[in-house]
């Protein structure tokens, strides 16, 4: 059965935390094993942590989290996590995800790598004064 | 995060999570603390450490940055295996040393001291 959880946060640091446990417990009421969450927390926390930074220059504006399950066409369980902001869009997407890529001091450019290597896969569509949107999808290993 | 002395090296165990949210005020807080003691190298104890992110490796890998210009050592001790793994695919795990305990840590950095002192 598909479930889908909606979260809409204000862009402050406080609130990365908030995203990550409200899919962290979303993906564990859906069988998710507590090594996977562990991934996920990370990949949502550098997805949300990306649009606090960098969305808003000039204040805070909204960002949303959204986290749907549903089985694909083989019957194995996975976890679709979308996170996104209305905010100023990425320039070069290339140059983003990038790793050792960074704007701000004391900032390792990792965001992107960790969350290519902690979901199966990941998806960035950005639009300058639009916005942008990450999609990021984790597969069930347990059913 | 609790702040210990010991000769010539501050032990921060840290606690909780270090993320956006907290970065910031680690940074801060060690900076100063660093500052205030005039302890040269730095110990930071992970074993309390249950979540940490690219920002909070940025924050871990600044700290060694300020110490290591001061001409100090900042080694890591009980590294938890998830945050190991972290580490390593930031490439961080050959550049910041690590010990198992405080203890190890600290026996690293007296030798270094002695090793080092003049004749």
């Amino acid at each position: 059965m598909k479930n889908e959880m909606r979260l809409t946060l204000v862009s402050i640091p406080s609130n990365v935390a908030v995203a990550r446990i409200a899919v962290a417990t979303f993906a564990a009421s859906q069988g998710f094993s507590v090594a996977e969450i562990e991934e996920i927390k990370v990949a949502v926390s550098e997805a949300v942590s990306n649009s606090v930074l960098h969305a808003y220059p000039d204040g805070t504006g909204e960002v949303t989290v959204r986290a749907i399950h549903e089985e694909n066409e083989s019957g194995r369980g996975e976890l679709v996590v979308e996170v996104m902001d209305h905010g100023t869009g990425i320039g070069d997407i290339a140059k983003a995800k990038e790793p050792g890529y960074s704007t701000i001091p004391e900032h390792m450019g990792l965001g992107f790598s960790f969350m290519e290597s902690f979901m199966d896969s990941l998806f960035l569509e950005s639009q300058p004064e639009k916005g942008t949107l990450v999609r990021m999808v984790k597969r069930q290993c347990r059913q | 995060m609790s702040f210990h002395r010991s000769p010539s090296c501050l032990i921060v165990r840290m606690s909780g999570e270090l993320d956006l949210s907290s970065a910031g005020v680690f940074r801060d807080k060690v900076d100063e603390e660093l500052r205030r003691t005039g302890a040269p190298n730095l110990i930071l104890n992970l074993e309390g450490l249950d979540f940490v992110d690219s920002t909070g490796l940025g924050a871990i890998f600044g700290r060694h940055r300020q110490v290591t210009l001061g001409g100090g050592k900042m080694i890591l001790t009980a590294v938890p295996p998830k945050v190991q793994s972290m580490l390593e695919m930031a490439g961080l795990a050959s550049v910041l040393p690590s010990e198992r305990t405080d203890r190890d840590a600290l026996r690293v950095i007296g030798s270094a001291l002695q090793g080092g002192a003049p004749r």
